[in-house]
């Protein structure tokens, strides 16, 4: 009687090397990225500190061309801004950070509008976000 | 097998199509004025004050180019590079200008910076 013989493909090295590309992408998935609204031109300060890592209790308020201030994803009112402030201030406390990403044409009463709120809760420090370089 | 090498496969696509290398940035930390001052500290320092205009820059009321303000940092920074540094923002100068100071600034090694706002 004739034997069939039924040839395979071995797929696991395949296997092996698909499970090294996602475990690359999961270590190197940006969650901050979210935080920012990649539509808005920083200006440059490639001479100042670099951000090696972003705290996690941190407020990001961005400061639009156009004056509008957004957190996250979604555009809030000055009101609606200095809730969240307050919030964040009762839940972390008085030293949590501030970082500004405002757009390098925004006018500096749109900046200073935002700061005015975190200094009215008693959020002095400040930090300003700039760009070393942009990634392509 | 096959049905996990579809979600692997499925898995693999979305990374793939969704990675993108962050953009490296850098912060300026700026203290914002507190009310009022400790009256006992305020003939401790004479601050160096900057003012940003829309368009323009100003050293102690001398109106100054950006090259010229680095150069008095660095001085500024080999004599006391703890000393106050006042930065005045004009209400309609733009953020980058803004910037600009403060990079030159911290590129210098002065850190205690204050920011104004002035209409």
């Amino acid at each position: 009687m004739k034997q069939r013989h039924i040839e395979s493909v071995n797929l696991t090295p395949m296997i092996d090397i698909v499970f090294q590309m996602i475990i690359f992408f999961v270590f190197t998935l940006d969650l901050e990225r979210e935080k920012f609204d990649r539509d808005i031109t920083i200006p440059e300060a490639r001479d100042a500190r670099e951000i090696k890592e972003f705290e996690p209790a941190t407020i990001y308020p961005q400061v639009l061309a156009n004056g509008d201030i957004k957190v996250g994803t979604a555009v809030v009112n000055p009101a609606q801004f200095q809730e969240l402030v307050r919030g964040a201030v009762r839940r972390y406390g008085r030293d949590i950070p501030v970082m500004i990403y405002g757009a390098a044409e925004a006018e500096h009463r749109d900046i200073r509008r935002v700061m005015d709120i975190c200094s009215s809760e008693q959020l002095y420090k400040i930090n300003i976000i700039g760009l070393i370089e942009k990634s392509q | 097998m096959t049905p996990m090498i579809d979600v692997v496969f499925q898995m693999l696509i979305y990374f793939v199509l969704t990675f993108e290398i962050p953009d490296k940035m850098s912060q300026m930390q700026v203290w914002r004025p507190a009310g009022e001052a400790p009256k006992e500290n305020q003939k401790e320092f004479d601050p160096t004050t900057i003012t940003v205009y829309d368009g323009y820059f100003a050293y102690n009321d001398t109106r100054v180019t950006l090259p010229t303000l680095e150069r008095t940092f660095n001085r500024l920074a080999d004599l006391n590079p703890t000393q106050p540094m006042i930065v005045v923002a004009t209400a309609d100068s733009k953020h980058r200008s803004l910037v600009e100071v403060l990079n030159l600034l911290n590129k210098a090694g002065l850190e205690n910076v204050s920011l104004l706002s002035s209409n």
